[in-house]
C-alpha cells in the first residue's frame, strides 16, 4: 500500500466514531423523514404512500400559513432588531471606562440563563397585573397591555425577550470591533471625520462579514423559534401532557409549533414530516440570498 | 492509476460503512431489546426488591410499570406494586415514574415501552385506532373479571366500537367551586342552581378597580373558559356518544350565554385577569379570594386543604342548569384516568393481572387516597373515603348521579379538540359571532382524516 493511501486509510479510521453517528443519528433519520413526508404515517401503523398530498394539504390550510407568518414575523424583526441591539451594546463595551470588565459580565450573564429559567422568569415580568414591566409603565403614567393575552402583544413580548438574551450577538461583535485597525480611525480623525461618519464609514464595513454571519444564524434560529413560545402557551395548561397550543387566537403557532402538534398531539408524522422539509427549504433559500447579496455589502479586506 | 485505486478502496470501506450502520439503525428485533430491557432491569432492581419478601425476581415473570404522576402520588403508585409482588407468586412488578407522554408513546412504538401504563379516555380512541392499545374483552372473559361493580359512565368512556380498551382507575368530573365569603358579602345565603342565577351573581360579585380592570372574577372564566363543562350542563357537547355533535342548538346558546359576562366586562379585563394569575399555584386568584365562582374537579379540596393549605372558605354545589330545562339537574362529564396494556407489551398476561388489581378494590382504595382522586368502583364510594379525601363526599355521589354523560372519544378528538378551542376562543373574544364559531368547527370537522 502506498504511504498516500494507508494515511488516508488511517485518517477515514479516525473519523469512524463521527462518521456512524453522522450516517446513523443525522443522514438516516434526514432521509427516512424525507420518504415519510410523502406518506400517512402515525407511528404505529405501516406507512401509507400518499404522494403529495401533505404538501398539498398544508398549503391549503390556514393554520399552516398562520404559522408561517408567524415566524416570518419573528425572523423579519427578531434578526434586525437583535443585531442592532447587541451591536449597540458591544459598541458601549468596546468603550475605555473603568470596570469595563465587569459590565461585560453583567451584559453577557443572561446568556448563561436557560431558555426555560428565563422564559418563566419573563412571565412574570409581562404579568399585565404584577409584573415588572406593566409596574414601571404604570409609575411614568402610560397603560400597561396585556403582554401575553392579547394576540398583537404577545410576538413583540417575545422579541422584548429576545433582546435581554443577545448577550451571545454582543460577544461576537466585540471580538470583532476590536480587530477594527485603530490607524483607520486615526486617519479619518486627521480628516475630520465625526465618530458617526467613522462607524458607518470604517466600523460597519470592517466588520461586514461578521454581520452576515450573525444575520445567518440569526435568520436560521428565529425559524426553528419553539421553546420560549411553548413554555408560554403552556405553562397553565397543565391537564394536557401532550399539547402544544398556539397562544392567543394562535398568535403564537410558530412554524415548530405547528409541526409539534401534527407530529405528537395528532400522530401524523408525514405531515409533521413535510412540514419539517418545507421548513428547510425556506431556510436553506433564505440563506442562499442572503449570500448572494454579500457581494454588494460584505467586505473581506 | 495509484489516485483512482485509493478512491475505489475509499468507497468500499464507505459503502460497507454505510451497509453496517443502516443495518444497525434498522434493527428493532429481538435482541437490541434484550440489552435494553436487562439494562431497565438492573437500573429498577432496587426497586422491585423490597417487596419480593424472599422470592428472587428471576424466578417471577417480569412486569413494565410506566406511570405519568411522579413525586407523593408517584410513591402511592410505587408502593401499590410494592404490594402487588407481595401477593403475586408468579409476577414481579418494576415500576418507573414517567412523566411524559410522548416519551411513552415513543417508546410504545418502538415496541421499548412498557407492559402497563396510564392515560386519559379521551385517548382511548385515538390510541385504539392507531393500533396502539390492546382490547380487552378477551382478558377479560378468560378471567371471568366481573365489572358490574364499575360506575356506568366510568366504564362507557373506555370504550371504543363498543370495545373496552382500558379500565377507569379514577372518576373525573367538574363541579361549581364558591367561595362563601365572597356570597354572604354580595348578601347570598346559597350557591346558584340555574345558569341564569349564576350570571347574575357573577356580575354583582365582580369586584373592579378604577381603569375596569378586573380585581374579584366572578364568573367562573379562570383558568379556562369552562366552556366545555358549560356547554355540558346546558344539554350539549361537542359529541353525542362518539357522533359530532357541534350542531347542537344547546351549544349555540351556551356560547352566547359565555359572551354576555365578556362583553359586561371587557374582553381585554378578562384576558388580563387571566393570565395574570396562575392557577394552582398559592398565589391561584381562588386561594386568594380573588375568584367568586370555581368550575374544577375532585382534586381541588385536596390541593387547598392538604397540599396548599389555604385559608379559604369555600363551597361545592353542581354545576347549574339552564332555568329552561330542569331535567338537566345534575347533568355533568364523566372523564376518566385510566390504565391500558399498549399492543407492543411484551408480557400481556402478566399486565393484565397488574391491570385488574390495580382496578380493584384494594388497588382502587389504596390510589384514591394516595392521590386524592374519586374511584370508579361504586362499593367505595363510602364513608370510609369520604374520611379520607377532602371533597370525597360531594363528589363520590355527584360521579354516578343518573344523569352523567360519559366523556366519549373519536379518533381525530385531539385535533377536534383543537379546532373547538381554536373557534370557541374567537367567538369570546368578539372576533367573530357565535354562530359563526359553530360554523366553522363543523365545516373544519369535516376535513378531519
Amino acid at each position: 500500500m502506498k504511504v498516500k493511501t494507508k494515511r488516508n486509510v488511517t485518517g477515514l479510521f479516525f473519523a469512524l466514531p463521527w462518521i456512524i453517528g453522522f450516517i446513523c443519528f443525522s443522514a438516516y433519520p434526514i432521509c427516512t423523514s424525507l420518504y415519510y413526508s410523502f406518506t400517512e404515517f402515525n407511528m404505529f401503523q405501516a406507512p401509507n404512500l400518499v404522494g403529495w398530498k401533505n404538501y398539498a394539504d398544508l398549503f391549503q390550510e390556514a393554520k399552516f400559513w398562520k404559522s408561517l407568518n408567524n415566524t416570518l414575523y419573528m425572523t423579519v424583526l427578531g434578526t434586525p432588531l437583535n443585531l442592532i441591539f447587541g451591536l449597540f451594546m458591544a459598541n458601549l463595551l468596546n468603550k475605555k471606562l473603568k470596570g469595563l470588565s465587569i459590565y461585560r459580565t453583567i451584559f453577557y450573564m443572561p446568556t448563561i440563563v436557560p431558555a426555560v429559567a428565563s422564559t418563566l422568569l419573563w412571565m412574570w415580568i409581562l404579568n399585565p397585573t404584577q409584573g415588572l414591566l406593566n409596574n414601571a409603565l404604570r409609575v411614568i403614567g402610560l397603560p400597561g397591555p396585556s403582554w401575553l393575552a392579547d394576540p398583537l402583544m404577545t410576538k413583540p413580548s417575545l422579541l422584548i425577550m429576545g433582546l435581554w438574551g443577545t448577550g451571545g450577538i454582543m460577544i461576537i461583535f466585540l471580538a470583532s470591533l476590536q480587530d477594527v485597525p485603530r490607524s483607520l480611525y486615526e486617519s479619518a480623525e486627521i480628516d475630520g471625520a465625526n465618530s458617526i461618519r467613522c462607524f458607518f464609514s470604517i466600523t460597519l464595513p470592517s466588520i461586514s462579514p461578521v454581520i452576515l454571519f450573525q444575520v445567518i444564524m440569526s435568520v436560521i434560529n428565529n425559524f426553528q423559534y419553539f421553546t420560549q413560545a411553548f413554555l408560554m402557551t403552556n405553562a397553565n395548561t397543565s391537564a394536557s401532557y401532550n399539547d402544544a397550543r398556539g397562544g392567543p387566537e394562535n398568535s403564537l403557532l410558530f412554524f415548530a409549533i405547528y409541526l409539534y402538534q401534527n407530529a405528537f398531539s395528532y400522530f401524523k408524522m408525514g405531515k409533521a414530516s413535510a412540514m419539517a422539509w418545507i421548513l428547510f427549504i425556506v431556510a436553506a433559500s433564505v440563506t442562499f440570498i442572503i449570500f448572494k447579496t454579500q457581494k454588494r455589502w460584505v467586505s473581506y479586506e | 492509476m495509484r489516485k483512482r485505486k485509493m478512491t475505489k478502496l475509499l468507497s468500499v470501506i464507505l459503502v460497507a460503512l454505510i451497509t453496517v450502520s443502516l443495518a444497525g439503525c434498522g434493527n428493532t428485533d429481538a435482541n437490541s431489546s434484550e440489552v435494553s430491557s436487562n439494562e431497565a432491569q438492573n437500573q429498577t432492581s432496587g426497586a422491585t426488591e423490597a417487596g419480593n419478601s424472599g422470592t428472587k425476581a428471576s424466578e417471577k415473570e417480569k412486569v413494565v410499570l410506566w406511570y405519568l404522576w411522579s413525586g407523593a402520588e408517584g410513591k402511592a403508585v410505587e408502593q401499590l406494586a410494592k404490594d402487588f409482588n407481595e401477593t403475586s407468586d408468579k409476577y414481579v412488578v418494576e415500576p418507573l415514574s414517567v412523566p411524559d407522554m410522548q416519551k411513552i408513546m415513543v417508546a410504545i412504538s418502538s415496541g421499548e415501552g412498557p407492559d402497563l401504563t396510564d392515560d386519559f379516555s379521551s385517548n382511548v380512541a385515538p390510541y385504539a385506532s392507531k393500533g396502539i392499545v390492546e382490547p380487552l374483552d378477551d382478558y377479560i372473559a378468560k378471567s371471568n373479571y366481573d365489572l358490574s361493580d364499575f360506575a356506568g359512565a366510568a366504564l362507557e368512556s373506555c370504550k371504543w366500537n363498543s370495545k373496552l380498551y382500558a379500565l377507569p382507575i379514577a372518576s373525573n368530573c367538574n363541579a361549581l367551586f364558591y367561595n362563601k365569603t365572597l356570597l354572604a358579602e354580595a348578601g347570598y345565603t346559597k350557591p346558584p342552581e340555574t345558569m341564569e342565577e349564576l350570571m347574575e351573581m357573577s356580575i354583582k360579585m365582580t369586584k373592579t378597580n378604577a381603569d375596569g380592570s378586573i380585581d374579584v372574577l366572578g364568573f367562573p372564566m379562570f383558568p379556562t373558559n369552562s366552556f366545555d363543562e358549560i356547554i355540558t350542563t346546558w344539554g350539549g357537547g361537542w359529541l353525542d356518544g362518539t357522533k359530532m355533535n357541534a350542531d347542537d342548538p344547546d351549544n349555540l346558546a351556551a356560547l352566547k350565554y359565555l359572551v354576555e359576562y365578556r362583553k359586561k366586562f371587557g374582553v381585554d379585563n378578562v384576558l388580563a385577569f387571566q393570565t395574570a394569575g396562575k392557577a394552582h399555584d398559592p398565589a391561584d386568584p381562588f386561594f386568594k379570594g380573588k375568584q367568586a365562582f370555581r368550575l374544577s374537579g375532585a382534586w381541588l379540596p385536596t390541593m387547598i386543604d392538604k397540599t396548599f393549605q389555604v385559608d379559604v372558605d369555600y363551597g361545592i354545589c353542581e354545576v347549574p342548569y339552564p332555568k329552561a330545562h330542569p331535567e338537566y339537574k345534575g347533568r355533568t362529564q364523566i372523564t376518566t384516568s385510566t390504565f391500558y396494556i399498549p399492543a407492543t407489551s411484551k408480557n400481556k398476561d402478566g399486565a393484565w393481572e397488574l391491570l385488574s388489581y390495580i382496578v380493584g378494590i384494594e388497588g382502587q382504595k389504596a390510589i384514591s387516597a394516595g392521590l386524592g382522586c374519586i374511584p370508579t368502583r361504586e362499593s367505595l364510594l363510602n364513608k370510609d373515603l369520604f374520611s379520607q379525601i377532602p371533597g370525597a363526599e360531594f363528589f363520590g355521589p355527584y360521579t354516578i348521579n343518573e344523569q352523567t354523560v360519559p366523556g366519549m372519544s373519536i379518533p381525530q378528538g385531539s385535533e377536534y379538540n383543537t379546532i373547538c378551542i381554536e373557534e370557541i376562543e374567537l367567538a369570546l373574544n368578539l372576533k367573530q359571532s357565535p354562530e359563526d364559531a359553530i360554523k366553522n368547527i363543523i365545516e373544519r370537522y369535516k376535513k378531519l382524516s
